[in-house]
């Protein structure tokens, strides 16, 4: 017969405890310098999205938001002499492979897309991540396009019917990519001169 | 042939032995790591990492980082409560160690190296399922006290780094010189296959 073991709950609720607490401590030291990485990043792209058009006001500090059928989000204005040249909306998917896909969408004028880029997102490593520009030009294929150059059956993946490409072994992706982003040009349409208030 | 006599299955004790008499000495502990017992080319553990970050000097580097960072606190403190173990909890107390690091080292990188931090991606919290933390946690710091504990960790550790900086430089090298397999995963299996086969004929 065994000896009676003393119970594993204490060791294991007491290093639980503590592991908590260093995990919580270490998360809000880091959120200050977290949060600036974060700002810095969201420039960068919102940079990138905006390639080719030009304005002259700080985007990121231009900003309103509205509802969705995503949610709330927000919505970036770019100007240029006072006058309105292009809208950035900020939006996320949840229906990609996992989690959260946060990315930037750049409308002009005339309603075209200006660019498209992540801003963050946990797809598979080699798969779902070809949305990045780092790791393939695949979102650039979303250039100049707008509800009028393409139909609503053409706004899908190949798989589907349309006319983007998916990714070999990640379809869930780059399907809520093209979704995402079509709800945006259609939510575009919808809002009008609100969006520069 | 490969070292098996070290196995990583975890052993169904009833408690943990603390005999000093057991501990292996200091330099054994280093070769072990280093060369006898590499965790990657001897007992073929994180191949997932070694695989798909070595693509790159930096990235490997980085993550063999992180990797080492996560094996010394995981074996310190493993050392530290090696009397507290038990059968029923080990594992357990193991998991919640390395995962509590590794959640730290994912919120550190975050904060100090935020581009390196994207570019790794999951992969820093997949340091979590490596094999060889677990395994090093389980074999050795649950029986020896914590100085030599510390050197395994450094020594499992480094090798693991080194192999991941070899393969990330044979890759680099050759995918900038024109051989473009190496940067995509068949190349990882190449390269790391080369080192298997140089480091069996050195052995002998």
């Amino acid at each position: 017969m065994t000896s009676q073991p003393t119970s594993p709950v204490p060791t294991v609720a007491l290093l639980g405890t503590i592991c908590t607490i260093l995990v919580a401590t270490v998360w809000v030291l880091a959120q200050p310098a977290i949060q600036r990485a974060q700002a810095q990043h969201l420039e960068q792209q919102l940079t990138e999205v905006m390639a080719g058009i030009r304005f002259d006001n700080n985007i990121s500090r231009d900003s309103i938001r509205i509802d969705s059928i995503h949610g709330p989000i927000t919505v970036y204005r770019a100007r240029q002499n006072g006058d309105p040249v292009a809208t950035i909306y900020e939006a996320t998917t949840m229906r990609g492979y996992s989690g959260a896909i946060r990315l930037l969408v750049g409308i002009d004028r005339d309603h075209e897309i200006t660019g498209v880029r992540i801003l963050s997102h946990r797809e598979t490593p080699g798969l779902g991540d070809s949305i990045e520009i780092s790791k393939s030009d695949w979102i650039t294929g979303f250039n100049s396009l707008s509800l009028d150059k393409l139909t609503s059956e053409n706004w899908q993946v190949k798989k589907d019917g349309g006319q983007f490409d998916q990714f070999t072994g990640a379809t869930i992706t780059p399907r809520a990519m093209v979704n995402v982003v079509h709800d945006i040009l259609k939510r575009h349409r919808s809002a009008g001169d609100v969006v520069f208030q | 042939m490969p070292n098996l006599q070290t196995s990583t299955t975890a052993n169904a004790d009833s408690g943990t032995q603390t005999s000093t008499a057991d501990t292996p000495h200091g330099l054994n502990i280093w070769v072990d790591g280093l060369w006898r017992n590499n965790a990657g080319t001897v007992q073929l553990l994180g191949l997932c990492p070694l695989l798909a970050v070595s693509n790159s000097v930096a990235n490997a580097f980085v993550l063999g980082l992180a990797t080492l960072a996560t094996l010394l606190v995981s074996n310190l403190l493993v050392s530290l409560i090696r009397d507290r173990l038990q059968a029923q909890n080990r594992i357990l107390l193991y998991v919640l160690i390395i995962a509590t690091t590794v959640t730290i080292v994912d919120i550190v990188l975050q904060a100090l190296m935020p581009a390196m931090h994207m570019t790794l991606g999951l992969f820093i919290p997949l340091i979590v399922t490596n094999c060889m933390i677990v395994g090093r946690a389980e074999i050795f710091a649950s029986r020896n006290p914590m100085s030599a504990s510390v050197i395994d960790a450094l020594a499992t550790g480094l090798g693991f780094l080194i192999l991941l900086c070899l393969i990330g430089g044979i890759r680099e090298f050759a995918g900038v010189n024109g051989l473009l397999i190496a940067l995509l995963p068949p190349g990882a299996f190449f390269a790391l296959a080369l080192i298997l086969v140089a480091k069996n004929l050195i052995d002998k």
